[in-house]
């Protein structure tokens, strides 16, 4: 049976579905059969995310009225054999469907994946409710804002009532920079504030903005930061990304000025 | 690998408190007030070496809340039976 993730936060625009685009690649790569679902129903990206936008027939909509098969909506990654993803491409499935409505059609296809990601709509509205409700586990994206992490010890507290026991946490866009020079949050304040377990931090990169659907350079740091939270997915431990690394030292102290500079 | 905890900044102490405030569902100057009254009342039985600490935390339905008071002499008196 696949585990299933859901991937949410209570701010929006902090890079949820970019975060699920990449580890879901990722983990495919790994040789994990990996199912992505947008579960973002009236303000999807998913598809646009992987790049695959113009290959959507079907979508979850389609599967839940009963119009298609799940199997006949999947779209195959183009880089990623093991990688398919589960689009929503229509405004009127908003209110329509429940969780268990999701889960049991989840349910017929789980045997057939390592792992289901899930992307959850920002907010705690209804589109939150339906897609943490399908998951086993939860992972709470954050940024270093401070509206980001109010929203998500929320969003934990709620995720918590539930009875969803594992819930983590994923630093996204953290500035080293600014860490190194006292002025950002860093990883280990935020897992004391929000009193919950950090699976990864993912470094500010310009080659996640400037994905547009294609695969991350494996050069990238934001590729080594997105390997590390696969690595602890998959085996419960492991190293957590520095973002400070590259900016400490003599030639780190010139990298930062130039940054605030900028 | 362990991670430096930064200084928390005055800001950040801002979003500690106001998360606080969430958590427990209180007013701005509920734990302010919650913890001069605290104070007091440990006072008219202590000599108080240092302020009192006070957690409140909320698990599902209950509060738990913990004070730590640190004194250095107990007051003594007599109560009247009249």
């Amino acid at each position: 049976m696949a585990r299933k993730i859901v991937f949410t936060s209570g701010k929006g625009g902090v890079g949820k579905t970019t975060l699920v685009s990449q580890i879901g690649r990722k983990l495919a790569s790994l040789n994990n059969r990996v199912l992505l679902v947008d579960a973002d129903f009236s303000l999807n990206n998913l598809d646009l995310a992987l790049g695959v936008e113009n290959f959507v027939v079907y979508d979850l909509f389609d599967v839940l009225s009963g119009n298609c098969r799940i199997r006949q909506a999947f779209i195959k990654d183009k880089y990623e054999k093991n990688l398919y993803i589960l689009p929503s491409d229509k405004l009127s499935a908003n209110s329509s469907f429940s969780a268990q409505n999701i889960k049991t059609a989840l349910l017929g296809v789980s045997k057939l994946f390592d792992f289901i990601l899930i992307d959850s709509p920002a907010g705690i509205d209804n589109g939150f409710k339906r897609a943490v409700l399908c998951a086993d586990e939860a992972v709470v994206v954050i940024n270093s804002s401070f509206e980001s992490l109010r929203d998500a010890d929320k969003v934990i507290n709620i995720i918590k009532s539930y009875d969803i026991d594992k819930v983590s946490l994923i630093l996204n866009r953290a500035r080293g920079d600014l860490m190194m020079s006292g002025y950002g949050v860093s990883a280990e304040n935020v897992k004391d504030l929000l009193k919950c377990s950090l699976l990864g931090v993912v470094p500010d990169s310009d080659a996640l903005l400037t994905l547009d659907g294609k695969k991350l350079s494996r050069l990238s740091s934001a590729d080594k930061a997105i390997s590390m939270i696969c690595n602890k997915i998959l085996t419960g431990r492991g190293d957590i990304y520095d973002p400070t690394l590259k900016y400490k030292g003599f030639f780190g102290s010139i990298k930062r000025s130039l940054r605030k500079s900028n | 690998m362990a991670f430096r905890k930064n200084k928390k900044s005055e800001e950040f102490l801002r979003l500690e408190n106001l998360i606080e405030k969430d958590r427990l569902g209180t007013t701005c100057d509920f734990s302010t007030l919650f913890k001069i009254d605290i104070e007091n009342l440990f006072s008219e039985y202590c000599e108080l070496s240092d302020k009192p600490i006070i957690s409140l935390t909320r698990e599902k339905d209950t509060f738990i809340i913990s004070v730590t008071v640190k004194a250095n002499r107990i007051k003594t008196f007599a109560v009247s039976k009249n």
